[in-house]
C-alpha cells in the first residue's frame, strides 16, 4: 500500500449525517477550519439509481443486511453515503418533546445544552433553512391520502407528516436518494454550506482509530477507499488542533471509541423504534409510486407509538406480498392498488453495540414483552385502519397467521399471545443511545458538552448521545443539539484561536 | 501537513462494475462468504429464483431470459456483511438441497421442473421453523429485486401507472366500529373523543 496521506484541519470531523454536517456547518461558519470524512461516496449531482438494488449498493450500509442479534435478527437501516441516513430518509422532522428535554436536564444535567430558550433558537433556525413544513396535499399520494380517509373514519388524530422537502416533486423515492435533489438531506444543505464557508469533504475516507497524546484527542488514521471495489487504497492520518468530532451513528461511532481505546459505558445503551407495516389491496388505484414517500401519520404518543403512510419502490413491494409462483404473480399483476402504512413504536428495550468476530458490528437486542404487545397493538390498529379506508383485503405479513385478511374483526388475531417477536418482521430506522450524554462520568460517556469525560479534545455529536429513547424521528433533535454544542465549542474555542 | 486534493468521484456503475469486481474479491471475500458463487451454485441460484415467478404463469410473469436474477444474486451477496452473505449462501444450499431434507428424495432443486420447485418454495417460505422461513424469505428477497429491478417487468406491473390520486378523496369513506380484540381497545380508543 503507498505511504499514507497527511492532513489537518482545527477540527477533524468523521461522518456527514445530521449530526456531523450541523457540526461541519457551524464551526466552519465561526471561522474554524473544518475537514469531514465520510466513509461513503460523495453522491451530490449525481443521477441516482431508479433500481433499488443499485441504490442501496450505492448508498445503504451493507445492503441494509446490518441486523441485530437476539432472537430474530432486525435489519436496521443507515445510509452511508455524504450526507448519512438523512440522504436516504424521508426527511421526517419533529423537534425534542418537552417531556423528553425535560427528563434529560433533571436526570441526565444536560441544563447548559437544554437551555430552552437557546435550544428553540436552533430548533428554529433549522427549520427554516430546511424549509421544514406540513406535507401538502398534492404531494400526499394516493397512499397518504388513504390513511388519512382511515384516520376520519376510526376518529384518530392523523395529520400530514412534517417534513424538509419544501421542493418535493412526489418522486417517492426518498429511500433510494431524492432524484431531483428535492429534500433538504445534509448532502444538499449543511455539508454545501460547510464547503462554501471553507470547510473541506474527503468522501470514502473511513477512520478506524482516535489518536491522543497526553490524553487529549488530536486525531484520526483510517483508510481511503476505491470508490468501485470499496477497497483499501491507502491510509491517511489527518491531525486535529482544536478537536474530534465522531459522528458516525450510534452504531459505529462506538465501534470507532471502543477502537481507539474508550470502553466505560461506550456501545451501551443502544436504543431504536423498530417497527413493523402492513399491506393492503384496493379496488381502486392507489399508485403508492406517487407523492411524498411518508406523507401522513398518526401520532400516539401516550402508546408510545406512531402509525405513517410508508410507500415502497416496487421491488420491496413485491416482496412484501405473500405467496409463491402463481399465487404471487397474481398479487404482482397491478403494483398500482396497493397501500403500505407501519407501525413504529419507542420500545423500552436497550441493547448494546461490539465488534462482531467477522469485523462488523455486533448488535445485542431484544425487544421485550411489553414492546411487543405495543406493536402488536399498533399492527392490529393499521389492519383495521386499512379496511376504514376501503381495502378488499390486508397482508399482516405475520407468519403463522392467514396471508390474507378480509374481516375488520380478523385483525384480533394479531394480538394473540401465540404471535410471536420471530412471527413479526421488524425494522429498525432511528438508534440511540451507545455514548450517552450525562453530567455523571460513571453512567455517561460524555458530558453536557458532548465532550467525552475520558478524553478531551474528542467530542460525540450524533444519536450515540441521547440519553434516552425520544419516541420521534431523531434528525431535528440531533441538528439541534449538535448546533447548540458546536456553538459552545465555538465559543469556547474562539478565545484560543485569537492567542 | 499538505492539503489534499479531492479524492476522485466516480459512480458507482451498478450491475456491470459490480460484475468486474468478482475476480478481484475472490481472495477475503471468499473467507467470508462473500467470494463469487461455483458454477453448481449458480445454477441453483437461478432455478430457485426464477421459480418464485416462473415464466409459464398467469399474473406477471417475465419472458425466458428477460430477467437477470444471477447478476443480482451476486449484487447482493458483494454489498451485504459477511453474516449476512453466508446467510445467503446458507439459504441456497439449504433449499437446494430441501428435496431431500424435506420430502426424503434424493433429489435436489435442479432434479425438479419449474412447478416442482414453486411447490418446495411455497412450504419453506411458510416452514414452522423460523430459520428455514426466513432464509427462504432472503432468496424471495433477491428474486423480487431481480423481478421488479427490470424495467420492462416493472412496466408491466402497473406500479408507475398514471398518477391515480386524483381519485382518492382523503374524507371518510366508510365507519366501522372501533372493537378489535376480547381484552378490549387495543390502543385506548374513546369511541368520542379518538385516542386518549
Amino acid at each position: 500500500m503507498p505511504r499514507p496521506v497527511h492532513d489537518d484541519a482545527d477540527f477533524v470531523i468523521v461522518g456527514t449525517g445530521a449530526g456531523g454536517a450541523t457540526a461541519a456547518r457551524v464551526l466552519s461558519e465561526a471561522g474554524h477550519s473544518v475537514l469531514m470524512l465520510e466513509e461513503g461516496p460523495d453522491l451530490r449531482g449525481k443521477p441516482r439509481a431508479r433500481r433499488l438494488a443499485d441504490a442501496m449498493q450505492e448508498s445503504i450500509r451493507d445492503f441494509a443486511t446490518v441486523a441485530t442479534h437476539g432472537g430474530a435478527p432486525m435489519p436496521l437501516l443507515q445510509g452511508r453515503c455524504v450526507g448519512g441516513s438523512t440522504a436516504v430518509n424521508s426527511g421526517i422532522i419533529w423537534r425534542l418533546p418537552d417531556k423528553v428535554r425535560a427528563e434529560w436536564t433533571r436526570d441526565h444535567g444536560l441544563d447548559l445544552l437544554l437551555d430552552e430558550l437557546a435550544l428553540d433558537t436552533h430548533f428554529s433556525r433549522i427549520e427554516r433553512e430546511l424549509g421544514i413544513a406540513d406535507t401538502p396535499a398534492e404531494n400526499r399520494g394516493g397512499n397518504g391520502r388513504l390513511m388519512e380517509r382511515a384516520s376520519k373514519a376510526l376518529g384518530l388524530p392523523g395529520r400530514a407528516i412534517r417534513r424538509n422537502a419544501p421542493n418535493c416533486k412526489g418522486s417517492a423515492r426518498c429511500l433510494q436518494g431524492c432524484p431531483n435533489e428535492a429534500r433538504m438531506s445534509m448532502d444538499v444543505s449543511y455539508v454545501p454550506r460547510a464547503l462554501g464557508s471553507g470547510g473541506r469533504l474527503h468522501a470514502l475516507w473511513r477512520a478506524e482509530r482516535v489518536v491522543f497524546a497526553s490524553g487529549r484527542a488530536i486525531g484520526v488514521t483510517g483508510e481511503e477507499l476505491d470508490p468501485h471495489t470499496r477497497k483499501p487504497v491507502r491510509r491517511f492520518e489527518v491531525r486535529a488542533r482544536r478537536g474530534v468530532i465522531i459522528a458516525a451513528g450510534a452504531v459505529h461511532t462506538p465501534l470507532l471509541l471502543r477502537a481507539s481505546g474508550l470502553t466505560h459505558r461506550v456501545g451501551d445503551g443502544f436504543m431504536a423504534h423498530p417497527g413493523a407495516a402492513v399491506v393492503g389491496r384496493f379496488d381502486e388505484p392507489v399508485g403508492m409510486g406517487y407523492g411524498a414517500t411518508q406523507s401522513y401519520q398518526v401520532p400516539l404518543p401516550d402508546l408510545d407509538m406512531k402509525l405513517e403512510s410508508l410507500s415502497l419502490p416496487p421491488e420491496l413491494l413485491a416482496m412484501r406480498l405473500p405467496g409463491v409462483g402463481e399465487s404471487w404473480q397474481r398479487l404482482l399483476h397491478n403494483l398500482d392498488y396497493y397501500a403500505q402504512w407501519c407501525v413504529v413504536v419507542r420500545m423500552r428495550a436497550r441493547g448494546r453495540v461490539r465488534r462482531g468476530w467477522l469485523g462488523g458490528p455486533r448488535i445485542a437486542y431484544r425487544p421485550e414483552p411489553a414492546d411487543m404487545q405495543r406493536l402488536k397493538q399498533g399492527l392490529a390498529l393499521l389492519i383495521r385502519m386499512m379496511f376504514a379506508a376501503g381495502a378488499r383485503e390486508v397482508y399482516p405479513g405475520v407468519a403463522r397467521l392467514p396471508e390474507v385478511i378480509t374481516d375488520p374483526d380478523d385483525a384480533a388475531w394479531v394480538l394473540e399471545p401465540s404471535v410471536r417477536r420471530s412471527d413479526i418482521h421488524l425494522m429498525a430506522s432511528h438508534h440511540f443511545g451507545t455514548a450517552a450524554a450525562g453530567h455523571d462520568p460513571r453512567h455517561s460517556v460524555v458530558g453536557p458538552a458532548l465532550e467525552c469525560h475520558a478524553a478531551p479534545g474528542l467530542y460525540v455529536m450524533d444519536a450515540s448521545a441521547l440519553p434516552t429513547n425520544i419516541g420521534v424521528n431523531p434528525q431535528h433533535t440531533i441538528m439541534a443539539l449538535v448546533s447548540r454544542a458546536s456553538e459552545l465549542l465555538s465559543n469556547q474555542e474562539r478565545p484560543r484561536a485569537a492567542a | 501537513m499538505t492539503s489534499l486534493p479531492e479524492p476522485p468521484r466516480k459512480s458507482v456503475a451498478p450491475v456491470a462494475a459490480a460484475a468486474a469486481q468478482d475476480d478481484s474479491e475472490r481472495t477475503g471475500a471468499q473467507q467470508t462468504g462473500r467470494g463469487p458463487l461455483t458454477t453448481l451454485e449458480r445454477r441453483w441460484m437461478v432455478s430457485i429464483l426464477s421459480a418464485f415467478a416462473p415464466s409459464r404463469s398467469r399474473g406477471l410473469a417475465p419472458r425466458e431470459g428477460e430477467v437477470d436474477y444471477l447478476g443480482t444474486a451476486q449484487q447482493m451477496l458483494r454489498a451485504s456483511t459477511p453474516i449476512a452473505a453466508f446467510g445467503l449462501r446458507a439459504a441456497l444450499w439449504m433449499v437446494a438441497l430441501a428435496p431431500m431434507w424435506l420430502w426424503g428424495r434424493f433429489r435436489t432443486v435442479l432434479d425438479l421442473d419449474t412447478p416442482g420447485r414453486t411447490r418446495l418454495l411455497a412450504q419453506l417460505v411458510a416452514h414452522r421453523s423460523f430459520a428455514v422461513r426466513e432464509l427462504t424469505m432472503l432468496l424471495k428477497l433477491g428474486a423480487a429485486l431481480a423481478l421488479l429491478g427490470t424495467p420492462s417487468v416493472r412496466e408491466r406491473s402497473g406500479y408507475d401507472n398514471v398518477q391515480p390520486t386524483e381519485k382518492i378523496e382523503s374524507g371518510v369513506r366508510r365507519k366501522l366500529p372501533l372493537a378489535v380484540s376480547e381484552t378490549g381497545d387495543p390502543v385506548g380508543i374513546d369511541r368520542n373523543r379518538g385516542v386518549a
